[in-house]
């Protein structure tokens, strides 16, 4: 009997489900399970039947009244849940917002790179409360403290789970770290922004406004991190770059066509960058180049990511100071035209400002040499500009500095160089030329229409306007 | 085996439900696999069985022993496909062999013992798809399900000594199999001797 049983077992377990299988058929009956949930009500109720042996009356009406109480019950708290998205600090409902929706939301997100994502955008979520509070007035200190409190606390989980991700894929915990950061120094900028009043009655936000500053400082001090791959550079760019268009599709009808054009704008310098960063690639001595092109990319995506998506952020910073407009080489070649003719027309007003009989002789003197050497200058990008090959920058800068010189020039002589410009005369077209001009944002597209316009020379390609205003999304 | 109304959690039940699955899917699907003798039939049976048990425990039941109720509901899928197939019903089988089953009181557990220990365990193992469905079900339950005759009698609602019969009977015709199959090895193997 045992050998019998023992031979026959053996032979009968060799029959076995395959891995996938088992799986496979797991998945179809938790699933099952899911669609299907045991319903409480459904218990309780049939629990009431039997307990209450002596009430007739409650054993007929107990369900319809258990089930019509479940229905009210449920409209009930997905509507508590729905206002409670629109809490902010003070409201009874905010307590369900941010320990009930938002934890809900947590726990959803699976891995550490969907937690960093999701603690960023309750970093901004803080901030635009704040802003709100502050706005109407409501923002008190002991408000501020608490948002600055929690802000700290979501940059501190996103920067943990960024550690834990540092672990075990270092490439990805750089592209967290990266989307944490640009929305640090985007609100940052927004909030240090002096264009950001709000209503008369409005609060200052500066202690969060230097909370963030210093967590934007912190996070910068940190070392450099190793670039992740040009590939995963690559296709996280590609992932950016298609939200930024999704988004950009879902605010049309709410967006006019200028602030469109704007977005448009910036979205197509990142593209020209991205193209750029994989002409380089082909390159293997490139690779690195590309690589920082492609970070570049995926940040100025971010931003605008972030601008597309904070109503606040919009209302207190242009476009141009959180992503500039990238001229193209044509863009640059035009506005280099244009600007050395200008100054060329303003080196003649301060020559005839230096001629003139009131001048003084030492003063004359003095300038002479200094107008002199940006007349030389200026002809000389005019005439490089007439050859088929210069070095674009270094023409650029020279232009800049010579009209830095007149303008000096122009001060000492108690002259407007804008006086003799009519309409119709050209004006010079402020470009991003040097680093320290894009770092103190005066290459803002709407400076460059308040006082400029790009007047294209006939047959060269039109510089591309843009919104002067702040976009209303 | 089950009752109304368990003072249980719902989260209880889901993880009693779901700890059932983990022990007892393989065990099931090898059972349905060796009586259908179809490895898709068997993996939808098993399905079905999970998602009958969860329909009944869903609604408030409570189920004491899922073992037993898995096979139960499993063995009455079975019987079902069955129908499906068209093949005999146990009655028509019962009423072809003309025996009736309950009538051999003294088949112990002993003398199914003896018999079983004549029999070629990998060769009844091999021809066990030639037994009617009745007799297979008896033996795999009793064999590969290692369920004792009480719980058999319980699963297919037959008395202990109707089991017993069965496994009998069973065992019996697996060693007839075997013989047959054994002799006609024999004859096949002289005849290509000879040639």
């Amino acid at each position: 009997m045992k050998r019998f049983s023992e031979q026959f077992q053996n032979k009968a377990k060799s029959i076995r489900l395959k891995a996938v299988e088992s799986a496979d058929l797991r998945e179809r009956v938790v699933s099952y399970m899911e669609y299907h949930p045991r319903a409480s009500g459904e218990v309780k109720a049939r629990t009431g039947k039997l307990d209450s042996k002596n009430s007739g009356m409650i054993l007929i009406s107990g369900w319809p009244v258990l089930k019509w109480a479940g229905g009210i019950f449920a409209g009930l708290f997905l509507l508590t849940t729905y206002l409670a998205e629109q809490a902010v600090p003070g409201d009874s409902l905010y307590a369900v917002k941010v320990s009930f929706n938002e934890e809900v939301r947590s726990s959803l997100a699976s891995t550490p790179y969907e937690k960093v994502v999701w603690e960023t955008e309750r970093l901004n979520r803080r901030i635009a409360e704040a802003r709100l509070l502050a706005s109407e007035g409501r923002l008190t200190e002991a408000a501020e403290v608490a948002v600055v409190k929690a802000v700290k606390v979501h940059s501190d989980n996103a920067r943990r789970e960024i550690a834990v991700l540092k672990e075990t894929d270092a490439e990805e915990a750089v592209l967290a770290s990266m989307q944490l950061e640009t929305s640090i120094e985007v609100q940052s900028t927004s909030l240090r922004n002096k264009n950001f009043a709000g209503s008369p009655q409005g609060n200052s936000t500066a202690l969060l406004a230097s909370a963030l500053a210093e967590s934007n400082l912190k996070s910068g001090s940190a070392p450099k991190p190793v670039l992740p791959s040009y590939n995963r550079l690559l296709a996280h760019a590609e992932q950016e770059t298609t939200r930024a268009y999704e988004f950009l599709s879902s605010v049309k009808s709410l967006s006019t066509t200028a602030e469109q054009s704007d977005i448009k704008r910036r979205m197509e310098d990142i593209d020209r960058s991205i193209a750029e960063a994989m002409t380089l690639a082909s390159g293997v001595e490139q690779d690195s180049s590309a690589r920082e092109l492609l970070v570049l990319a995926i940040q100025r995506t971010q931003r605008l990511v972030v601008f597309m998506t904070n109503i606040d952020v919009r209302q207190s910073v242009t476009v141009e100071e959180i992503v500039p407009v990238t001229f193209t080489k044509e863009e640059r070649i035009i506005a280099l035209t244009q600007n050395a003719k200008v100054s060329l027309e303003q080196v003649v007003m301060v020559e005839e400002a230096l001629g003139a009989t009131s001048t003084e002789a030492s003063l004359t003197q003095k300038l002479t040499p200094a107008i002199l050497e940006a007349r030389e200058g200026i002809e000389v990008v005019i005439t490089a500009l007439a050859t088929p090959e210069y070095d674009l920058e270094i023409l650029e800068g020279t232009v800049a500095k010579m009209s830095e010189v007149l303008k000096d020039a122009a001060l000492m002589l108690e002259i407007s160089l804008e006086q003799a410009s009519t309409e119709s005369d050209p004006k010079p077209i402020l470009l991003p030329v040097a680093e320290e001009v894009r770092a103190t944002g005066t290459a803002s597209t709407t400076q460059a229409q308040e006082g400029i316009t790009p007047a294209a020379t006939e047959g060269s390609p039109e510089i591309p306007k843009t919104a002067t205003s702040t976009p209303r999304i | 085996m089950r009752g109304q109304n368990s003072p249980d959690s719902m989260e209880s039940h889901e993880d009693r439900y779901l700890k059932a699955f983990e022990d007892y899917h393989e065990a099931l699907f090898r059972h349905a696999s060796m009586r259908v003798s179809d490895r898709e039939k068997a993996i939808d049976i098993v399905h079905d069985t999970f998602t009958k048990v969860w329909s009944y425990a869903r609604s408030g039941q409570h189920i004491d022993s899922y073992r037993s109720f898995l096979y139960k509901v499993l063995n009455n899928l079975i019987i079902d496909e069955y129908r499906k197939r068209k093949e005999a019903s146990l009655d028509s089988l019962l009423a072809i062999d003309g025996v009736d089953e309950g009538s051999f009181p003294e088949l112990s557990e002993n003398t199914v013992e003896a018999l079983a220990a004549t029999i070629d365990g990998k060769k009844a193992f091999e021809l066990i798809a030639e037994l009617p469905d009745v007799y297979r079900e008896v033996i795999i339950l009793r064999f590969v399900d290692e369920l004792g005759p009480r719980e058999i009698s319980e699963l297919i609602e037959e008395s202990e000594n109707v089991v017993s019969v069965r496994i009998h009977r069973a065992l019996k015709m697996l060693r007839a199999k075997i013989d047959s199959h054994n002799e006609r090895t024999e004859k096949n193997r002289t005849k290509q001797s000879k040639t």
